[in-house]
């Protein structure tokens, strides 16, 4: 390995600069990367949690046609 | 070989700290969308309940927990009392009658614990230095709880201490008084 550290050695002060702005290029990219792993998952979390409200609204329409139903049924006993 | 080890390891650190704040925050946002998404579900549950007609209009469950959850599905911002104040009496009645229907009603309780785990995941996600502040509380309360119980414990081994000084004290006086000692000899 001595030709490496002699190569190193004799790019002077740009060596360690340019090894170590790849370097943490590098690092930087892996770190986004997961960032933007957990951002999908809080993107399908949300998508989740909107369905799930969608849902809510639909129970909530069905709670509202049952309790019109049962007004009718009142209504129609009190004809009779 | 040191000097490139050494570049390596310093831009290493420099990118870590650089990003580090980037995937925390992160991290961050995706836990308080879990906790929110389970807070909408356990609201799920209890529209179909509701539904069902397993929890009816006059309940607790019906006209106050589940309005609360409704809130809190709504709210941008969570919450957490630090208040040490006794609940009040209407307050207390309220508590009494939601234990008593949790009790009849199979599965409310889970969803309540659900939902107050949830609650509290998404205050500690979206404040996290109020959430610190909360556990640092929740320590300083029991710290001193158990410091005044070994206050009284302490003050209850000095008074039986006491006690049985005095019994051995008597005990002395009373044999070096029927000349069973001399002066100086100890029983």
């Amino acid at each position: 390995m001595d030709w490496l550290r002699e190569a190193f050695a004799a790019t002077g002060r740009a060596g360690p600069f340019a090894l170590g702005t790849v370097w943490g290029v590098l690092i930087s990219y892996g770190a986004h990367y997961m960032a933007s792993g957990e951002r999908k998952q809080r993107v399908k979390l949300e998508v989740e949690r909107e369905k799930n409200l969608l849902e809510q609204l639909k129970l909530k329409d069905d709670r509202i046609d049952k309790l019109h139903e049962l007004l009718k049924q009142t209504k129609e006993k009190g004809k009779k | 070989m040191n000097e490139i080890l050494i570049t390596l390891l310093v831009a290493t650190l420099v990118a870590i700290l650089l990003n580090l704040p980037v995937i925390y925050r992160a991290k961050r946002m995706r836990r308080l969308a879990e906790a929110r998404l389970e807070i909408a579900k356990v609201v799920t549950e209890m529209e179909k309940r509701m539904l069902s007609g397993d929890l009816k209009v006059g309940e607790v469950c019906h006209d106050a927990l589940y309005k609360d959850m409704v809130r809190c599905q709504a709210a941008s911002g969570y919450r957490v009392s630090l208040s040490l104040s006794r609940p009040s009496v209407p307050e207390q009645e309220l508590r009494k009658r939601l234990h008593e229907e949790i009790a009849n009603h199979d599965g409310v309780g889970a969803l309540l614990k659900r939902y107050i785990v949830a609650h509290f995941r998404a205050f500690r996600q979206q404040r996290p230095f109020m959430s610190l502040m909360f556990l640092f509380w929740v320590a300083a309360v029991i710290a001193g709880i158990l410091g005044v119980f070994s206050c009284v414990k302490l003050l209850r081994g000095g008074r039986s201490w006491w006690k049985d000084y005095k019994q051995s004290a008597a005990e002395w006086l009373f044999v070096r008084a029927n000349g069973k000692l001399r002066f100086g000899q100890f029983a």
